[in-house]
């Protein structure tokens, strides 16, 4: 029991002693937080080992809110779900810890980064380690504070702040959905713990409320509630635009919480959830639906943006796309597992992508860029792998996750397939943007600036450390995923978690069939029944796909030779003849125009308006100033009766008199 | 054997006239007398009815209207010398600064 509680509360640790006395120890906070975090990772990979033994854990710590009916406690949940979340966490959060070492050096909010990075640390951990839907808010909450102040922690640049603002409101518009959802299961179910929740709710699966006139199925409205949670923190369309501007914060954080981590939670949270989900189609379709048109929508932004950090950022929203889809065909395991390939190669890509932005002076722009191969062999070298990964490319991790998302969508009926295809778009313009910039850092014209030449260098070894041992990582983690030679070892581990999910499945088809679900009826049934299972489908199909995918994945990295390798004309006569695309694609869709003009400048107009009627006039004028004037003026008009004679006054005192004690006689 | 409504009655009738001379009378000497009749009329009032109910409570209290009667009257007086040296008056109509 020690060992789970450390795992949250080592980094804890480090965040108390890094925050409370970093005046004594300015600029020495690694020595305190770095130590903690690999504790940390350490007991991680202990608890790891155990749970792939069979020796999962569930139990309460204390009891945090007893109200009534109300009884929430603080607890533990641990299966091989939160044993892989775990490990993926604390190992990309160690090497980002060591990454910060480096590049980081000398920033005047060294000390504050640390403690940041390390109470990030620990209320992700809290997210995946807790057994009631409460603590995951509240985990759910503090990973988006963190994401918050870590965003800003430049916060004399002005774009930071305008960044952290728009990450922070618009995760508080998932979180609201989330936080209803959260209140429906209560409302619904009577309790926040997992297990009495998971194992209660399909009783419930029939149950409807009553929603602007209409029935709507509860388990339905909860997943979507649940759900809106998901799109605001794993940055799915429509609340997505955050994600790019978050790149603002420094490197590592946009490695740690904004690729490997945080924005992975929506995808945890849904499979956490998946005893809800698979009780609704509606909620899988939309899930799906979204999911796959996410990954079509970043992707296509991704192709023209210049800002090293913005392609990688629209390409970590795009891969969140294919999860969120997994999930939203029910195969839960394909999407877990490509939650934590990428996580490995995306922190591997940003780490590198931030080694050659230290290098070059702090530049992002990738057409100030080239040829920066000879001044960073091992940063060449480890985002080259890296790459890979995320291309898709044969014996990379992401070739693994990304085909076994893309091969159960395959086996799904006719939607299935449907999103299959948007799938296989997707891989190939994933390829093409990530060897486009691959290409222009690191070959091609040398553009760099005179000035930043003289101090390009490679990074030193607590940078290129993380960088070698994750593109290490992102060469093996996704073997263990391998479909065809052997045991499909994530399968076998995460199966348990989603096995019990499977048998729910008929009953959700005999509650599904009470309300139209017309969507996704037919291909819904095939991924539920996939969901658990490690293989039964056809080999020969698989090797095809592969091989398939992997052809479009070449396409697109082929393309991208030709086009960028050596400077070639051929790119901008492209963007001539589609202007509109590359206008559209290069100004993210003009999303932000869309949503400045219809929430931030109304917002901001009626505020205006709030200040000059409704403070300036209705509050400072006629209630304030009104009483004031009142008064001055009924005070003008009774000083009349001050006529200064005591006469007067004792005149009228006798007939006050007379007229009370005669009216007490008469009446 | 006189009934109680006459004291009662002359009582009130010289309250009357007192109040009557306080709010009309100009001269701060006859306000000052008339306060005396309205002192007096409810010393009339006293007696009455300590005769009536048989307690001696009344009288007693007469003694005590009739000190602070005469040191009212002193102050009175004192006040009304201070306020002449002043104004050169004693007519009230002409002692209103007690207004905005």
């Amino acid at each position: 029991m020690l060992t789970y509680l450390l795992i949250p509360l080592l980094p804890f640790a480090g965040f108390l002693i890094a925050g409370l006395f970093q005046r004594w120890m300015r600029g020495q906070t690694h020595w305190v937080c770095v130590p903690l975090v690999f504790a940390s990772l350490a007991l991680s990979i202990k608890v790891f080992i155990d749970v792939a033994a069979g020796h999962t854990a569930y139990f309460d710590v204390y009891t945090w809110i007893p109200s009534g009916d109300f009884n929430v406690s603080v607890g533990i949940m641990v299966d091989s779900l939160t044993a892989s979340m775990l490990v993926l966490v604390t190992l990309v959060s160690s090497l980002v810890h060591l990454y910060t070492v480096g590049y980081m050096k000398g920033d005047k909010g060294y000390d504050r980064f640390f403690a940041y990075i390390s109470l990030f640390t620990f209320s992700m951990l809290v997210l995946v380690m807790s057994n009631n839907f409460l603590q995951l808010f509240f985990g759910w909450e503090m990973v988006g504070l963190c994401s918050y102040l870590l965003i800003v922690h430049w916060y004399d640049r002005p774009t930071a702040v305008a960044a952290s603002f728009k990450a922070f409101i618009q995760n508080r518009v998932g979180d609201f959905g989330f936080a209803l959802g959260v209140i429906l299961i209560w409302v619904t179910v009577g309790s926040l713990d997992y297990r009495t929740v998971f194992s209660a709710i399909g009783g419930h699966a029939a149950d409807t409320i009553s929603l602007f006139g209409t029935d709507v199925r509860v388990v339905t409205l909860i997943a979507l509630l649940l759900f809106v949670g998901a799109v605001g923190k794993s940055a799915q369309f429509l609340l997505h635009s955050w994600l790019p501007d978050a790149m603002e914060g420094p490197t590592p954080i946009s490695a740690l919480i904004h690729a490997a981590t945080m924005v992975t939670a929506g995808i945890f949270m849904v499979s956490r959830n998946h005893p809800i989900f698979n009780l609704s189609h509606t909620a899988m379709a939309t899930v799906a639906v979204v999911g796959a048109f996410t990954a079509f929508f970043g992707a296509t932004i991704a192709l023209t943006q210049n800002d090293i950090k913005k392609v990688i950022a629209y390409s970590t929203m795009s891969q969140l796309g294919y999860m969120v889809m997994a999930c939203g065909l029910g195969a839960y395991v394909a999407g877990m597992f490509h939650l934590l390939t990428h996580g490995v190669f995306k922190a591997l890509l940003f780490l590198a992508a931030g080694s050659v932005i230290h290098a070059l002076s702090d530049e992002q722009d990738i057409r100030k860029m080239g040829h920066v191969k000879k001044y960073m062999p091992t940063t060449y070298w480890t985002m080259l792998w890296g790459s890979l990964a995320l291309s898709g490319i044969f014996p990379f991790a992401g070739f693994f996750s990304k085909d076994e998302i893309l091969g159960q969508a395959f086996m799904a009926g006719t939607f299935g397939k449907f999103l299959w295809l948007v799938g296989v778009i997707v891989a190939f313009m994933t390829a093409f943007y990530t060897f486009r910039v691959f290409f222009l850092v690191f070959h091609g014209e040398d553009n760099v600036e005179e000035e930043a030449k003289h101090h390009a260098h490679e990074s030193p070894a607590v940078i290129t450390i993380p960088l070698v041992t994750l593109a290490v990582g992102s060469l093996l983690v996704g073997w263990l995923g391998n479909p065809l030679f052997g045991t499909n070892y994530v399968h076998e581990f995460l199966s348990p978690v989603f096995h019990g999910a499977t048998s729910h499945v008929p009953a959700a088809h005999a509650a599904g069939a009470l309300v139209t679900d017309a969507f996704a009826a037919g291909g819904m049934e095939a991924a539920g029944e996939m969901a658990g299972e490690a293989g039964g489908h056809s080999k020969v199909v698989e090797v095809l796909l592969m091989i398939f995918s992997l052809a479009v994945a070449g396409a697109g990295i082929w393309l991208a030779y030709k086009w960028y390798y050596r400077s070639s004309p051929v790119p901008a006569k492209v963007a001539e003849s589609y202007q509109g695309l590359y206008k559209g694609s290069l100004n993210k869709w003009y999303w932000d125009e869309l949503y400045d003009a219809v929430f931030t400048r109304p917002t901001l107009r009626l505020a205006d308006r709030m200040w000059r009627i409704v403070d300036e006039i209705v509050i400072d004028k006629v209630l304030v100033d009104g009483i004031g004037v009142t008064t001055k003026i009924g005070g003008e008009i009774l000083k009349f009766f001050q006529t200064g004679r005591v006469q007067h006054y004792a005149m009228v005192m006798s007939l006050g008199i007379f007229f009370i004690v005669g009216g007490y006689f008469l009446f | 054997m006189v009934p109680l409504s006459a004291y009662i009655i002359l009582s009130a009738l010289i309250f009357f006239i007192g109040v009557v001379g306080v709010v009309t009378r100009r001269s701060i000497i006859v306000i000052l007398l008339s306060i005396e009749l309205m002192l007096n009329a409810v010393n009339i009032n006293f007696v009455a009815f300590a005769q009536y109910l048989e307690s001696i409570t009344g009288q007693v209290f007469v003694f005590f209207t009739l000190t602070v009667a005469a040191a009212e009257v002193a102050v009175g007086l004192a006040l009304l010398i201070a306020i002449y040296r002043n104004r050169r008056t004693v007519n009230v109509e002409e002692l209103d600064l007690m207004k905005w």
